[in-house]
């Protein structure tokens, strides 16, 4: 054991590895990675909170494993590992999802396998697990994991409402008889060219209110 | 014990075990997750063909409870060929034994994959016809497929007793743009081939006329078309297409005599 007192679990050091890429360091809007999935998976908001989902899980246990061996990984083969581990835990995720979760499965089809390209977790493994214990690692890949969810609701939000018209499926617009005014549901909001838009919007916005990021 | 990371032995080894390590894993996953996955589709293909027979409400049909309904429902298989000449039944002549599926028979209308069959030359195409019988009532299932805006579309529709009438329809696609192409599953498509919007595969003169996916509003429907989907044009003429390509056979098929 180490001779210095033990870390406690949730320190103010440990607790910023959640809070920082929730805004600071966000990883879509600030390092601007894994786009390409925040781009089509938010056509609706089920889709892409499994995604989400699946995303946090790949990168959590993938951070941990990656620390748990960045002792033994020669480090002129790292990237090799950390594709192999991240490859082997999507298609576990995949087929574990077919076999048990048909439907989220089939909602989900190609993305998920498109979560090994995602630069998100392959940014974390190099970055932060290679050089970080275990529980640290698993803490930067919550809070990562979560500033990419919360960017890619926030997105799937405003798609879903105005493209569709509902919120999780709910028909929102329908309820409250915009369709009646004459409001029509705008197609644009379903291809992937918003995003880039909604993303836009939700940079600027977070930058005005958070003079730290702005660079001079 | 000091182990020379950089060296190429250790990082040799290192890559031989971890590829032994993570590929028997992976096969070991596979295998054991093989036969629910199996399930898993092949009881969507029953729920797929039970919500095409129009006999309840597509919601009603669950995936966990469609193979025993399947069983109950579907009472005999066939397939025919482009011509119409039956090449498999489960009863009658050419019946071959037991009327249990057979995963070998690739001839068994259920082992007919109907996504891939428009890219077959159509003397290879399969066309199969599930006879389904419910309180008295025989609705025929038949498949179709085409290519959309993106990727394979498919689906099965009930014929009603005449070989002419739509009783239902249920399709089905890979990769059509979500909220647009895609809403050719969900009921606001759908719902347009029920039993009580009276559609017809032949045309008010008699003869095969099939069912046109029209753009919506640009002409009053008929019983001979549905209204297509805004922001869909596409996937709407590929529907279109299936529909008018393998429907055809089928009417033929039934209405030769």
């Amino acid at each position: 054991m180490s001779d210095k007192a033990k870390e406690p679990l949730f320190s103010a050091k440990n607790k910023k590895l959640i809070t920082d890429p929730l805004n600071d360091t966000n990883p879509v809007t600030i390092q601007v990675l894994g786009i390409c999935s925040a781009l089509a998976v938010t056509v609706q908001m089920k889709g892409a909170f499994v995604m989400s989902v699946a995303v946090i899980a790949v990168l959590i246990i993938g951070n941990v494993l990656v620390s748990m061996m960045r002792n033994i990984i020669p480090p002129r083969i790292r990237i090799i590992v950390q594709l192999v581990v991240v490859a082997a835990l999507v298609i576990i995720v995949d087929q574990v999802l077919k076999a048990y979760v048909y439907d989220a499965s089939k909602t989900l089809s190609v993305f998920v396998g498109l979560i090994i390209t995602n630069c998100i977790i392959m940014g974390r493994l190099e970055a932060f697990a290679l050089g970080n214990k275990p529980w640290p690692s698993a803490l930067d890949g919550l809070g990562n994991g979560l500033g990419y969810g919360i960017i890619l609701m926030i997105v799937a939000f405003f798609k879903e409402l105005f493209g569709s018209g509902t919120v999780f499926g709910f028909p929102a617009f329908e309820k409250i008889g915009l369709y009646g005014i004459g409001y029509e549901n705008n197609g644009m909001m379903l291809l992937p060219p918003s995003s880039l838009v909604l993303v836009a919007i939700i940079i600027w916005v977070q930058k005005s209110r958070n003079p730290k990021l702005i660079e001079s | 014990m000091a182990i020379n990371k950089e060296s190429n032995i250790y990082t040799i080894i290192f890559a031989i075990i971890m590829v032994i390590v993570v590929g028997g894993l992976l096969a070991f996953l596979s295998l054991a997750l093989k036969p629910a996955q199996v399930a898993n589709m092949q009881n969507e293909k029953k729920q797929n063909i039970i919500q095409a027979t129009g006999f309840m409400e597509k919601d009603k049909v669950i995936r966990d409870e469609a193979g025993d309904l399947f069983e109950e429902i579907v009472t005999r298989r066939m397939t025919i060929d482009f011509e119409g000449n039956v090449v498999f039944d489960s009863k009658g002549e050419l019946a071959e034994g037991t009327e249990e599926i057979d995963s070998k028979n690739e001839k068994d209308a259920f082992n007919v994959e109907p996504r891939n069959q428009y890219r077959t030359p159509d003397k290879d195409k399969l066309y199969p016809i599930f006879v389904c019988e419910k309180e008295g009532e025989k609705v025929y299932v038949v498949s179709c497929s085409g290519k959309g805006l993106w990727d394979d579309v498919w689906g099965y529709v009930g014929l009603a007793e005449d070989g002419n009438s739509v009783v239902a329809a249920k399709f089905d696609h890979k990769g059509e743009t979500a909220g647009l192409g895609s809403v050719i599953n969900e009921a606001k498509f759908q719902d347009q081939f029920n039993a009580d919007q009276g559609k017809q595969l032949a045309g008010p003169n008699g003869g095969f006329k099939g069912i046109e996916v029209i753009k919506p509003g640009s002409r009053p429907l008929d019983q001979n078309s549905v209204d297509g989907l805004s922001g869909a044009t596409f996937t709407g003429a590929g529907v279109k297409d299936m529909l008018m390509v393998y429907l055809e056979v089928y009417y033929n098929y039934f209405n030769k005599g």
